[in-house]
């Protein structure tokens, strides 16, 4: 970590120690803004903090940061067996689960469908429920599934995914793998434009090159933070304008891709947690008993879910709110000084 | 000369391709295309060379005795996705064995990692308030706000912290957003109109 524009200037000895090494510290400020003294310069919290020191330096620093963490994990676990707790769905996710339920429904049989599958790694587990969903209802549905990804954390997911559908009996005929198609939006244009070339094998390949890319009759598009419904919008649209797009996306993508949304850009977008465990319980409840329509995940747990926001919002409250009350006190002390 | 060459090429394409968006002729969307499959080559070249660069450095390092450990941990990564794939008979990247390796490997470990990003945040948020003490708690009290707004708690209550979440998300956080998409499609514009009048300073 490089120093605060703040430290520079004034010439401060570099950044402050990490967390780890004295976590008692951490929630809590050493100094304010500008140099002002510490906040535990009285006597008696000097004394308290040396022995709170000392007291934890019995521990190794690693351990010592690695308790919270295992006791949140542990919390968690167990918190994720908590029953009876559920996300609500607001309107508007009940109209973005419509949406999808329609466009899904609305395909006929046999209907080549291409889906791009771009999430990231890290933000993928809030999307996975709601697109195993969408893949197993466009396979129920009786739809194609041509996947395809531009990135390589999203080539990683749909990796898992194809095996998983494969495992779970998506032939040659029903599923073909596009690969990973390297240059981001340059490769989406090659796409948009080229079709998709030689190299794929199998008897849907062979009719999607026949048919071209204007044969397909849905854009799938699990988004990310490279390669999302922007992107589809921006390049693909202005080339296919008669392919219609869908988007399952994280709900921090939300803000950037709501408009497209509103706009008509994108027919249908699934983006936040409640909405997507609305569109999967659905699909679980028409979803083939077997085949690669078959769709039995578990749900995310919303007992894990809402205890760890409410660790988040404990911590976020604690912190700053003793930073915001230590520098109202300097303040008024300043004031009354 | 030089200068004018690499401009005026730059230019060439860049019309080339912006053109071929407006109007439909089959001999400009071919060469647009040429020039869009160029750029993709371009893309994976860059990877590779990335990659080369990657194992020179590492071995650079093992030579000379420096941080082995992590050396050796990243050529055995690389060794890991690359041999498969090269190996005699193997399809490239739909091998079996790049496909178990990706699936049953790199995505768990990049999973793992980035599952790391809570206590990270946290730990984040801390030094924050170490270094920024007011604005970082300003930022923590918004965060803890909109949590809380995002609580999933049932009845009136809930579904007033359900919609107001909604108008937040919708109204001015997408404001910010959509003000930060602007600003950056305009300065990409200007970025681009720079480029393509052969006023840009990388030519120098």
């Amino acid at each position: 970590m490089t120093e605060s524009p703040d430290q520079q200037e004034a010439g401060k000895p570099p950044e402050p120690p990490e967390l780890s090494e004295r976590p008692e510290q951490a929630a809590e400020p050493e100094t304010l803004e500008g140099g002002e003294p510490l906040e535990t310069s009285e006597p008696g919290e000097v004394e308290l903090a040396d022995e709170r020191s000392r007291r934890g330096s019995r521990l190794s620093p690693g351990a010592r940061a690695g308790i919270p963490a295992l006791a949140l994990v542990v919390l968690l676990a167990i918190a994720s067996f908590i029953p009876g707790i559920d996300l609500t769905a607001s309107g508007s996710d009940a109209a973005a689960v419509r949406d999808l339920e329609a466009v899904v429904t609305g395909l006929p049989s046999g209907a080549p469908v291409l889906v791009d599958i771009d999430g990231d790694l890290g933000t993928y587990p809030e999307i996975r429920y709601a697109t195993r969903a969408a893949l197993a209802d466009l396979l129920r549905q009786g739809a194609n599934l041509a996947i395809v990804s531009f990135s390589p954390e999203g080539r990683a997911i749909a990796v898992a995914e194809i095996a998983r559908l494969r495992d779970l009996g998506a032939g040659p005929g029903r599923l073909l793998d596009l690969g990973f198609r390297s240059g981001g939006e340059a490769a989406l244009v090659q796409l948009a434009g080229s079709g998709i070339g030689p190299n794929p094998t199998g008897p849907l390949a062979d009719a999607l090159r026949k048919g071209g890319v204007g044969s397909f009759h849905l854009a799938l598009v699990i988004g990310g933070a490279d390669i999302g419904p922007r992107s589809w919008v921006e390049q693909v649209q202005p080339r296919l304008p008669d392919l219609p797009i869908a988007a399952i996306t994280p709900s921090f993508l939300l803000p950037e891709v709501l408009p497209y949304r509103g706009s008509g850009q994108l027919i249908a977008l699934v983006g936040t947690l409640p909405a997507d465990l609305a569109y999967g319980k659905q699909v679980a409840a028409k979803g083939a008993a077997f085949g690669p329509g078959t769709f039995t995940d578990r749900s995310p747990s919303s007992g894990a879910i809402v205890f760890g926001m409410l660790v988040a919002i404990a911590v976020l409250l604690a912190s700053s709110g003793g930073s915001l009350a230590g520098w109202a006190r300097s303040a008024w002390r300043g004031a009354r000084s | 000369m030089r200068r004018s060459i690499a401009a005026a090429l730059t230019a060439l394409a860049g019309l080339v391709v912006l053109v071929d968006l407006a109007i439909a002729n089959p001999a400009l969307s071919g060469l647009a295309g040429w020039l869009n499959q160029l750029l993709v080559l371009l893309a994976a070249g860059a990877g590779v060379a990335g990659a080369l660069m990657l194992v020179v450095r590492h071995v650079g390092r093992l030579a000379r005795r420096e941080d082995q450990l992590g050396s050796v941990a990243v050529l055995l990564g690389i060794g890991l996705v690359l041999l498969p794939g090269l190996a005699p008979g193997s399809t490239g990247a739909d091998a079996p064995a790049v496909r178990w390796v990706v699936a049953a490997l790199l995505a768990p470990l990049i999973a793992a990692v980035l599952a790391l990003l809570f206590p990270l945040l946290l730990v984040a948020a801390a030094r924050g308030l170490r270094i920024r003490p007011r604005e970082t708690a300003l930022m923590l009290t918004a965060a803890a706000a909109v949590l809380i707004l995002l609580l999933p708690i049932g009845g009136p209550v809930g579904s007033w912290l359900t919609t107001t979440a909604a108008w937040v998300r919708d109204v001015p956080i997408a404001a910010v957003f959509r003000g930060l998409l602007l600003g950056v499609a305009a300065t990409g514009a200007l970025t681009a109109a720079r480029i393509l009048l052969g006023s840009d300073a990388s030519y120098d």
